[in-house]
C-alpha cells in the first residue's frame, strides 16, 4: 500500500515536470502564442514639386531604431493616384521614394503601437 | 504497541499520498485538456489556399514522400514551349534607369552583389518579377523563382499580406510573374495566377518561420526557362555556399541582382546568411547547385532585425518539402 502510494505520487510529479516551454519540439509542434504585435502604418503620397503625384515609384522603409524590427523584404509601389501604405511594426524609420522621376525621403518617423502616421514624399 | 501506532500511521499516511497523487493527475489532466467545445489550432504547416476565383481551403497535412529533392530543369530556351504567357500585358511605367544606390542597412558591409544583365539564359532567367495587390489596395513587389513549370516559391508574405494597424488579414490578388525581367525588357513575358498557396503557420500566425507560399500560374513557362529543384535535409547548412538573385528595390528599377555566400547559422526553420539583400528580395531563392542543375534550399523573407547579424530565410524542411511538391501537382 505504502508502495503503490508513492509510487503514483512519482508517477503524477513526473507527468506535472515534463511538460513547458524547455520540451524538445518537432519540426511540426505547434509555436508558441505569438507575443502581442505593436503595429502601426505609416501611409500618405509621393508627389513632384509641383504637387503631381507619382504613380509606380517604389517606396521604401528602413528601421532607424533599435533593435530593428522584423520588416518583411517586400517593395511597396505607388498606385495611381501616388498613394503607398506600410504597415509596419512601431520603430522609428526612414522612407524613401525611388521613383524614375528622382528620390525623396523622410527622416525620423517615429511610430507608436497602433499609430497611423502620413508622410508625404516630395521628389526634389 | 509502538509497531502497530507507526503502522497506522503509515497507512493514513500511505491514504494520504494517494488521495494528494490522485488529485494531482487529475488537476494536471484538466489543465492539459482542452476546453470542451474549443477547436485546437491547425499545425502551422496545415497548407491553405485560394483560388483566382475567391474559393478558399484548408488542407489536410502533406502527404510525406521518401524523397528529399525534387529535380531542377534548364529549360529548352524556346518560347514556343510555353503556353500561356502574354507578351502584352502592361506593366507599371518605370521608363528611367536610376544611377546611385542607396544606403540600405541589410547590406551588410560593402555591398557584394552584382548585376545581372544576362536575365535570359539559365539559371537567371528561372528568377522572376512578381507583382500583386494586396487586400489593403496597395500595389507591392517581389521575387519569385519557378520550381515546377508552371509553380512558383515565394515569401508567404508575398501572397497572404497582414495589415495589423486596420486589422487586414488576406490574400493577395493580381498576381503577375515577369520571369528573367531586365528593366523594361520582359524576354519571355509575363504570366498571371490561378491558385496561391501558404501555411496557417503563416496565415493564422504571422510566424516568420512559416513564412513560404507558392502560386500556381497559368502559364508553362518553366518548359522554356526552366526551373530549380528543391531539397530539405535536417543536417547543418553551415558554411554552405549559396546564391540569393532577386530584384532589389534598392538598385534601377526591375533589374535583377545576385549575390553568393556562406550559410552563417543553420535553425530548425530558418537559415541566416551575410548576403546583402533589400526590400523586393522577398521571394528569392536561396539555391546550391544539385537536383540536377539547381537545389533551393531556403526562400529569402528578412533583412537584419532583432539584433541579429544576418538577413535570413524560411528554410526548406521536410513539412515545407512535402507541402511545395503538393503545390506544383
Amino acid at each position: 500500500m505504502r508502495r503503490t502510494g508513492c509510487l503514483l505520487a512519482a508517477v503524477a510529479l513526473t507527468a506535472l515536470c515534463t511538460t513547458g516551454p524547455d520540451t524538445p519540439r518537432s519540426n511540426d509542434d505547434p509555436p508558441d502564442p505569438a507575443e502581442p504585435r505593436p503595429a502601426g502604418a505609416i501611409s500618405g503620397r509621393v508627389l513632384t514639386a509641383a504637387g503631381t503625384p507619382v504613380p509606380d515609384c517604389p517606396v521604401l522603409p528602413e528601421a532607424t531604431s533599435h533593435p530593428a524590427p522584423a520588416l518583411p523584404e517586400l517593395a511597396a509601389v505607388t498606385n495611381a493616384e501616388g498613394h503607398y501604405r506600410w504597415p509596419l511594426p512601431s520603430a522609428t524609420y526612414t522612407l524613401t521614394a525611388r521613383c524614375a522621376q528622382g528620390t525623396a525621403h523622410a527622416t525620423n518617423l517615429v511610430l507608436h503601437p497602433g499609430e497611423e502616421l502620413t508622410a508625404d514624399l516630395i521628389l526634389g | 504497541m509502538n509497531s502497530t501506532l507507526f503502522d497506522n500511521a503509515a497507512r493514513r499516511w500511505g491514504r494520504t499520498v494517494l488521495t494528494a497523487a490522485a488529485t494531482l493527475s487529475l488537476g494536471a489532466a484538466v489543465l492539459a485538456a482542452p476546453t470542451a467545445g474549443a477547436a485546437a489550432a491547425p499545425a502551422p504547416n496545415t497548407p491553405v489556399a485560394r483560388s483566382a476565383s475567391g474559393k478558399t481551403t484548408v488542407g489536410a497535412a502533406a502527404a510525406r514522400t521518401a524523397k528529399t529533392s525534387l529535380a531542377g530543369a534548364k529549360g529548352s530556351g524556346r518560347i514556343a514551349d510555353a503556353k500561356g504567357v502574354s507578351f502584352t500585358r502592361k506593366f507599371p511605367k518605370n521608363v528611367k534607369m536610376l544611377g546611385g544606390d542607396l544606403k540600405a542597412k541589410d547590406v551588410i558591409g560593402a555591398d557584394g552583389r552584382t548585376q545581372i544583365t544576362d536575365t535570359a539564359s539559365y539559371p537567371n532567367r528561372v528568377a522572376g518579377k512578381l507583382t500583386f495587390t494586396a487586400p489593403n489596395g496597395g500595389t507591392y513587389g517581389c521575387t519569385a523563382f519557378l520550381y515546377d513549370d508552371n509553380t512558383v516559391a515565394t515569401a508567404g508574405h508575398c501572397v497572404y499580406f497582414h495589415d495589423n494597424a486596420a486589422n487586414v488579414h488576406g490574400w493577395s490578388s493580381n498576381f503577375v510573374f515577369w520571369p528573367g525581367r531586365n528593366g523594361t525588357s520582359t524576354p519571355y513575358g509575363s504570366c498571371g495566377w490561378t491558385n496561391v498557396y501558404s501555411v496557417s503557420g503563416w496565415t493564422s500566425s504571422q510566424n516568420p518561420e512559416y513564412d513560404y507560399g507558392a502560386i500556381k500560374l497559368n502559364c508553362t513557362v518553366g518548359n522554356t526557362v526552366g526551373w530549380f529543384g528543391l531539397q530539405w535535409q535536417t543536417a547543418s547548412y553551415d558554411g554552405t555556399q549559396v546564391n540569393i538573385t532577386g530584384y532589389p528595390g534598392d538598385k534601377p528599377s526591375n533589374t535583377m541582382w545576385q549575390m553568393s555566400g556562406p550559410i552563417a547559422s543553420s535553425a530548425t526553420r530558418q537559415l541566416f546568411y551575410s548576403i546583402d539583400t533589400y526590400h523586393g528580395q522577398s521571394g528569392s531563392a536561396v539555391r546550391i547547385p544539385g537536383c540536377g542543375a539547381y537545389c533551393a534550399i531556403a526562400v529569402h523573407t528578412y533583412g537584419l532585425y532583432g539584433g541579429s547579424s544576418y538577413n535570413r530565410g524560411t528554410r526548406i524542411t521536410e513539412a515545407a518539402f512535402n507541402n511545395y511538391n503538393t503545390w506544383k501537382a
